[in-house]
């Protein structure tokens, strides 16, 4: 992996935050006249305007630009109405919160999807296979709400095991953390599965089986490597996704993560604080897929190699 | 520029960019032709011969317009093909057609070949009216061997390697091509089948007085189907003569150590060069001199300064080779 | 007739320079490998494919025999099979016994030491064949830890040696390249380094050089034949070309539609074919040395695979095809000079 790779790497993530920012600051533009929306219907035309200047919203609309970039820079999103501290601050303080149930959830769906794919691809058409298989389409099409709500019922109002919502112990981690990392261990095991057949059935695998190589050399150390290059990919997706808050989960559990702020922040009309959330959840996605692409540099030594190869 | 001759190919090159982007070194230029000089004859079967990274196939589409070179001209029937304009474009390009060694790729796949055929003669407006096109690619596929059945009705994938070839044939027969490029036309084959297709090359040359560049990298079928063969090694010609000339005395000991690594069924040939060392260099590494003088066994001191000319060493026979022509000439010339 | 084949066998032998094998004891005499019998249906989208049709042949100690074929014979499957490498839905019939052992019998621990130790092979794709994201020299390690109980510093040492034997080029500084930075011969001397590094007693090579340019095939071809005498390994040599086959191997035996039609010594074959097949395949096979007006063919294209014909599966392109040819399949007849043939009207034998 060279420097440049990283370099080229870097430079297109942060292409894509100020793209961000500036779709942001556009759509907020577009869907209509934020005062409007904040001041009742029949406030005088000269109290909107003296909020629009207080506001910065008289100037043309380069300048709200400029001014909201340099803002952002800042680490200055606005402040929340409801109240009345910085929306950073707001929801910065939820960010506990959502990365240990994102991180929690992860691990489940790593520790079940990854074996759950491998073992089905290489036991292909077994019994395991099979139920793999099940349980990956089931997982999938079951809804999360759904799925939470089973496990409230069963172990929380019939076993009375876990407590329901909150987010005070460990206990209070378990069933969210299932209902989220279950969801996607379904769609990594498919994926895992997938991707190792497809490894499993090229070339290189049957030089491995020609030279009498144990099966757990076979499939970790010559099998995985390569069929971890998609699953990479996938696993950035997840990661993104859980990092900027699991709205329902978190709602179902009323687990007090950015989720459930993003629920309550819509229907309060919070503009600054919905706008910092669609901004860290960017940055989460952009970092995620960063990491993703340093990842495969590593993984893979044709990417991002000095030589493009020596055969044509 | 000689008058006679159906294609002439002048001091074709051409370049490109190795890849590199954004923060990398300079992109680099890569010669894959360099100086490419030669001309093919009416009813005459020129071979290009090279190994990998030879060059052969991208001469080969210059040599048909499908490339621009980066310098040098082509000239079909003594006009230069990358001059021509509109209707003269057009009448010269379906005198000009290509065979591949995957035709399937060349055609579609979801429409029966008789139909693709017809589809071609309707964009260059042959053969008049619908019932005169069906008639010539009848006409056609009964020439190639595939008459009578309803093997025009198919699609690619129904037919096999062989059929598809003599599909590919048929095509150009149809357009009543006078130059055809075969590039690597038998090399995906069975044996038992690239004999027929050889054969079938050389009935039509013989029927319709076609011109071939047959571009392959097997000199067993290059010296049964061609009059003259271009040796070519890391874009340029190192040796071009007739067929038996250079099978019977290869000049160039590029040519002489391609001749000895065929494999034959004959035990006791008499072998015509070492067998040869070392692999093809990498062309973006240019240096001075021969490019053959790293794995050239009888390299002297000028060949790693000084790069050979193509230089005429007897009748139709050009070699770039410094010991070549001073073998030459103080043997006072070989016939 | 039997004398003069015998003297003419010889004297190819001693044409070509080649030792004799050294024999040594196996269950079988000179034996090494030993296939009896031996057929496989694999399944296909539009029912069975029989790829193999009750084939016997057996390999000597540290002979090399050659399989010619065109595409679909089922050259590449007989190959899998002796490495028990099939497909676990394909159906087998008949045996095969290496240096005595039942290779469709063996335990999985016996098996991974028959692959790894006892028959190595090598395959068309040499690019393909090695892990992309894996060092080429930690692969040949890889092996060597495995089999051997080397330590991966150890390994790594062996590594360069074996790269050496097959005359790689700077052979320590390739152990830390991935298979992508080298060129397609490169890729195929490191399989072939890695298929030696257990001193096999068979090497099974399929099509080995027909993905390589045409100096890189004659280098890769006389490493095999050189290392063969080195180290007194028996080579399968499976290839479409008729001359990398002669060139190369001591016997012949020429595959068509999944059953062995003619078997014998290389100059038999190639000067005396007696199946009109073979004399077909020579004829069609362009020659450097000889020039013909017209390639001679054979009609129709080469037969499918899905069930065997009552009669002769070469029938339909056999220009000497009679009545009993497509009513009764041919059995093998071996004649006195050890030549195998299935055919009813051998060339040169009849009338």
């Amino acid at each position: 992996m060279s420097a440049r790779f990283l370099i080229v790497r870097t430079l297109r993530a942060l292409l894509t935050l100020i793209l961000v920012v500036t779709f942001v600051f556009l759509m907020l533009r577009l869907a209509g006249d934020p005062i409007k929306m904040l001041l009742p219907e029949d406030t005088p035309a000269s109290v909107v305007e003296q909020y629009r200047a207080r506001w910065g919203m008289d100037a043309p609309i380069y300048v709200q630009y400029i001014r909201y970039v340099a803002s952002v820079l800042h680490g200055d999103f606005g402040m929340s109405f409801r109240d009345g501290r910085p929306a950073l601050q707001a929801v910065t303080e939820r960010i506990p919160a959502t990365l240990t149930l994102g991180f929690a959830g992860l691990a489940v769906a790593l520790l079940v999807g990854l074996p759950a794919g491998i073992a089905a691809a290489v036991m292909r058409n077994s019994i395991v296979d099979r139920s793999v298989i099940s349980f990956a389409v089931v997982g999938h099409s079951v809804p999360t709400f759904f799925f939470g709500i089973l496990l409230i019922m069963l172990f929380s109002m019939s076993l009375r095991w876990l407590p329901s919502s909150g987010s005070a112990t460990w206990a209070h981690l378990v069933m969210p953390a299932l209902t989220i990392g279950l969801w996607n261990a379904a769609t990594l095991a498919r994926f895992t599965r997938a991707s190792m057949l497809d490894v499993l059935s090229q070339a290189y695998m049957k030089t491995v089986l020609a030279n009498g190589l144990p099966s757990s050399w076979r499939i970790l150390r010559y099998a995985l490597p390569n069929a971890a290059i998609p699953i990479v990919t996938m696993l950035g997706l997840i990661v993104g996704q859980l990092l900027s808050g699991a709205v329902i989960v978190e709602t179902v559990f009323a687990w007090p993560g950015i989720g459930r702020l993003t629920v309550t922040a819509v229907a309060g009309r919070e503009v600054a604080v919905v706008q910092t959330i669609v901004f860290l959840s960017a940055l989460a996605m952009v970092m995620a897929n960063l990491l993703v692409d340093l990842i495969y540099g590593w993984l893979d030594p044709r990417i991002g190699s000095k030589t493009g190869g020596m055969s044509r | 520029m000689n008058p006679a001759s159906l294609l002439t190919v002048t001091a074709v090159s051409r370049s490109f960019a190795s890849a590199r982007g954004l923060f990398g070194p300079k992109a680099r230029m890569i010669k894959a032709v360099d100086d490419v000089t030669f001309s093919i004859g009416r009813k005459e079967t020129l071979a290009l011969v090279g190994e990998s990274g030879s060059g052969k196939s991208t001469t080969g589409r210059i040599a048909l317009g499908l490339m621009k070179p980066t310098s040098g001209t082509v000239h079909y029937e003594n006009e230069d093909l990358f001059k021509l304009g509109g209707a003269a474009w057009r009448q010269s390009r379906r005198n000009m057609q290509m065979i591949f060694q995957d035709s399937a790729g060349a055609l579609d796949p979801r429409m029966p070949v008789g139909a693709q055929i017809e589809e071609v003669l309707s964009v260059y407006g042959l053969a008049g009216g619908k019932s005169a096109r069906h008639n010539r690619v009848v006409d056609a596929l009964d020439r190639v061997g595939l008459g009578g059945a309803s093997i025009e009705h198919r699609l690619p994938r129904e037919l096999s390697g062989g059929q598809r070839q003599r599909i590919a044939i048929a095509r150009a027969l149809a357009m009543q091509a006078k130059l055809i490029v075969c590039d690597e036309p038998v090399s995906a084959l069975d044996v038992s089948v690239q004999a027929q297709i050889v054969n079938l090359l050389m009935e039509m040359q013989q029927v319709f007085g076609l011109s071939y560049l047959f571009i392959s990298h097997d000199l067993r079928v290059v010296r049964h189907i061609s009059h003259r063969v271009a040796v070519m090694y890391l874009g340029r010609i190192v040796e071009i003569a007739s067929t038996a000339d250079i099978f019977k005395n290869p000049h160039h000991p590029y040519t002489q150590a391609l001749l000895a690594a065929v494999p034959t069924t004959r035990r006791h040939h008499p072998s015509a060069g070492p067998l040869l060392g070392g692999e093809l260099q990498d062309p973006a590494s240019a240096s001075s001199g021969c490019r053959f003088q790293g794995r050239c066994p009888f390299s002297r001191d000028i060949c790693r300064w000084v790069e050979p000319a193509l230089v005429e060493v007897g009748q139709g026979r050009q070699v770039a080779c410094h010991l070549a022509v001073r073998a030459d000439t103080e043997g006072g010339g070989r016939a | 007739m039997s004398l003069i084949e015998l003297s003419f066998e010889e004297n190819g032998r001693v044409l070509r320079g080649i030792a004799a094998p050294t024999p040594s004891a196996t269950p079988y005499g000179n034996d090494l490998l030993r296939i009896e019998n031996f057929s496989v249906r694999l399944p296909g989208r539009h029912g069975p494919i029989h790829a193999v049709r009750g084939i016997s042949l057996s390999v000597r100690v540290g002979e090399c025999l050659g399989i010619v074929g065109e595409s679909g014979c089922g050259k590449s499957t007989l190959c899998s099979a002796v490495l028990s490498l099939l497909p676990d839905n394909a159906q087998i019939e008949g045996q095969i016994h290496f240096n005595g052992l039942d290779v469709q019998r063996l335990s999985s621990e016996k098996l991974a030491r028959l692959r790894g130790r006892e028959i190595a092979m090598i395959f068309q794709d040499p690019m393909g064949s090695l892990n992309p994201v894996r060092r080429v020299g930690t692969q040949i390690a890889d092996k060597l830890m495995v089999h051997k109980g080397l330590s991966r510093t150890t390994a790594l040492a062996e590594a360069v040696r074996l790269l050496d034997l097959v005359r790689m080029p700077a052979a320590r500084g390739r152990l830390n390249d991935y298979p992508h930075e080298l060129s397609g011969g490169m890729c195929q001397r490191t399989m072939i380094a890695m298929a030696l590094s257990c001193q096999p007693k068979l090497l099974i090579a399929d099509e080995p050089t027909t993905a390589l340019d045409v100096t890189i095939q004659a280098q890769i071809l006389t490493l095999l034949s050189d290392l063969r005498r080195e180290l007194g390994m028996a080579i399968i040599l499976v290839s479409h070309d008729l001359g990398v086959i002669a060139q190369t191997s001591d016997r012949i035996a020429v595959m068509y539609s999944g059953e062995i039609v003619e078997e014998a010594a290389t100059e038999t074959v190639l000067d005396r074919p007696r199946h009109p097949y073979t004399r077909g395949l020579i004829d069609a096979s362009p020659d450097i040395n000889r020039v013909a007006d017209t390639l001679v063919t054979i009609p129709g294209s080469v037969a499918s695979l899905s069930e065997a014909p009552v009669g002769c599966a070469f029938e339909p392109r056999c220009q000497a095809a009679q009545h009993k040819c497509r009513k009764v399949a041919p059995h093998r007849t071996t004649t006195s000079s050890g030549a195998v043939i299935a055919c009813h009207f051998p060339l040169g034998m009849s009338e």
